[in-house]
């Protein structure tokens, strides 16, 4: 049984269907990299798989370590340990990241039954992570994103990502807005991170940010369905030939 | 003397200045509902509740650091002090209420700071619910003063005199309560000095705030910061103005509010720009979020200048929680009801000052000293 099975997955927002029949199945320690034109409903699938209001799911069904969450509320399919990597992180002054993160930790805990985190435990982890990701330490007493250059905010995301341990990571677009080095650093993070039990799916317009992480699967999303699905090649072949000879197919 | 506002035979009576205090309320008139300054606040309640006698003795203001001079009104040291001030400061103007609490003191203090050496002086200043109160605040030349201030009803008018090079730190914390709440308070900053408020007011049956800061000398600098949050049927009024009479000065208003539940916000904030008061530095600021299906928010922002070389600026906003920034939180576990509550606290959190902020936002209760 796979990590994440869609089925079938019709969503459509604001009564326009987007996503027109989509099947995908990750398994546990695989990367995915979804990638299609403009439009073609990339994030669309991003935000339906994370569960965000206004993206109707029509038909279909989505299950996470065989457990059907379709229906379930964003943080619910969060607790059974799905992230979505934003494409554009949003701003939320007046909370510091510190704030958030902790807060984010203890909501994961306390659905799984976990007491408290003891505040110097946390923040070693936490020291130990922004280093990683070479981040300031005065980063985290910062609002949620706010006046963060576009690298910041993604180094932040994978900083999220890194503190909730996800089974299934999704990162929308995390390598736009990124410099070569600030690129590099993300990577890194996110290789860091792959391991056996989880799995990751990109979602990318690019082959760049794939020179970094190597995906065991392709998948081309044309017109709301998986136009073509293959290995690490077809991104070259797409890179090459771009997304024409798909459309139609 | 008008004999409608007969004196009673008390010391702090016969201290202050009744005959500016009935002239003010003969020029203005008593405040009236559906007036401009009372258009969306009936201030008859307000009015009876001075008729009602204290249920209380009145708590005095304690010193919690630093040499600091509290002298109740009837005590003779205090006599210079309130002929020369008391009721020359927040008379007149735009509201006859200070002059109506005036008429009907029950109780009133100065507070003096004339230290300039060692530690900021501190002093607190408690509820006095059911009294009619008036504190007069001077910080002489050069000294500076720490005033942390919290009420809970009653009807309370404070005077400041921040003197040349000067300076008064005021928080302020309105608590909860169900009874009747009217609070002026009107400050005079002299040359290089500065006058800092953090405010903070939770939901009451009604509250009414005047701020008035006159802005008296070159150099001066004013900030106010303030936010509330107001739950049930809570009405809460804020009238806020700063007049800059003189050239080269800066202030800065910035309130946030959330009107929750059945509750109704009021702001009037309005910055006013002397002929002049050249090269002034004015902001004011009022954003506003809307919990409530039946909440009302009435904000109105006002710059007026009559000087031509002037940075000025002035803005309002009512909205809703953004929807985009909640998603984002429950993506990361947040239960919906704990991301609202998060962000509530962060937009408040922007303008109540950081040692205040944790414990007046976590609503535990409150140990200032």
């Amino acid at each position: 049984m796979s990590l994440l099975e869609v089925r079938n997955l019709v969503v459509s927002v604001d009564d326009r269907e987007i996503l027109k029949g989509v099947d995908l199945d990750v398994d546990s320690g695989e990367v995915h990299a979804i990638m299609g034109p403009n439009g073609s409903g990339k994030s669309t699938l991003a935000n339906a798989l994370a569960g965000r209001e206004g993206y109707k799911i029509e038909s279909g069904t989505i299950q996470l370590d065989s457990i059907d969450v379709t229906a379930l509320e964003p943080e619910e399919r969060s607790h059974r340990g799905l992230f979505l990597a934003f494409q554009y992180p949003v701003e939320i002054p007046g909370v510091t990241n510190i704030e958030f993160l902790k807060t984010a930790v203890e909501s994961h805990r306390a659905a799984h039954g976990c007491n408290e985190i003891s505040a110097v435990e946390f923040m070693r982890n936490l020291r130990g992570l922004t280093a990683r990701l070479e981040l300031n330490p005065d980063f985290l007493k910062r609002g949620v994103n706010e006046s963060f250059s576009g690298g910041e905010k993604k180094r932040n995301e994978i900083l999220q990502m890194l503190c909730l341990n996800p089974r299934l990571a999704l990162l929308d677009e995390t390598d736009s807005g990124l410099d070569i080095d600030a690129l590099q650093v993300v990577a890194r993070g996110i290789n860091e991170f792959r391991n056996a039990a989880n799995a990751i799916v990109l979602v990318t317009h690019y082959q760049r940010l794939l020179n970094h992480i190597a995906p065991d699967h392709v998948h081309v999303l044309v017109d709301g369905r998986v136009a073509k699905s293959g290995d690490a090649s077809l991104a070259l072949e797409l890179e090459e030939r771009g997304y024409g000879w798909l459309e139609g197919s | 003397m008008d004999d409608r506002y007969p004196a009673s035979d008390t010391t702090i009576s016969t201290r202050i200045d009744r005959d500016k205090a009935v002239a003010a309320i003969n020029d203005l008139g008593l405040p009236k509902y559906r007036t401009e300054h009372w258009k969306y606040t009936n201030p008859k309640p307000i009015i009876e509740e001075l008729r009602e006698s204290p249920s209380a003795c009145p708590v005095a203001p304690t010193r919690i650091e630093g040499e600091v001079e509290i002298l109740p009104f009837d005590c003779f040291e205090a006599k210079k002090a309130i002929s020369e001030y008391v009721g020359s400061i927040a008379v007149g103007g735009t509201s006859s209420m200070p002059s109506l609490n005036l008429l009907n003191l029950t109780t009133g203090y100065v507070i003096r700071s004339t230290d300039s050496k060692g530690s900021v002086p501190a002093v607190k200043i408690h509820p006095s619910p059911t009294h009619c109160e008036r504190i007069l605040i001077l910080v002489e030349e050069g000294a500076s003063l720490k005033v942390i201030e919290s009420s809970m009803g009653g009807n309370r008018v404070i005077e400041c005199i921040v003197q040349e090079n000067a300076r008064l730190v005021h928080t302020r914390l309105q608590e909860a309560t169900n009874s009747v709440e009217y609070g002026a308070l009107s400050v005079q900053v002299n040359s290089n000095a500065s006058y800092v408020l953090d405010q903070y007011s939770t939901g009451t049956s009604l509250r009414r705030n005047e701020i008035t800061v006159d802005v008296l000398g070159e150099e001066s600098s004013v900030e106010i910061k303030g936010g509330w949050n107001l739950e049930s049927k809570s009405h809460l009024d804020s009238q806020v103005c700063v007049n800059h009479l003189v050239p080269r000065s800066r202030s800065q208003v910035k309130f946030h509010g959330v009107a929750g539940d059945d509750s109704r916000s009021v702001f009037n904030g309005r910055l006013y720009i002397a002929r002049d008061a050249q090269h002034t530095s004015a902001h004011l600021t009022n954003k506003n979020i809307l919990t409530g299906e039946n909440a009302e928010i009435y904000t109105k922002p006002e710059l007026e200048i009559y000087a031509d070389d002037v940075v000025c600026s002035h803005g309002a906003t009512s909205g809703q929680l953004d929807e985009d920034q909640v998603f984002y939180m429950r993506t990361r576990g947040l239960p919906n009801a704990r991301a609202r509550e998060l962000l509530l606290n962060g937009f408040l959190q922007e303008v109540i000052d950081d040692e205040l902020g944790s414990e007046i936002l976590g609503l535990k209760p409150l140990n200032l000293v």
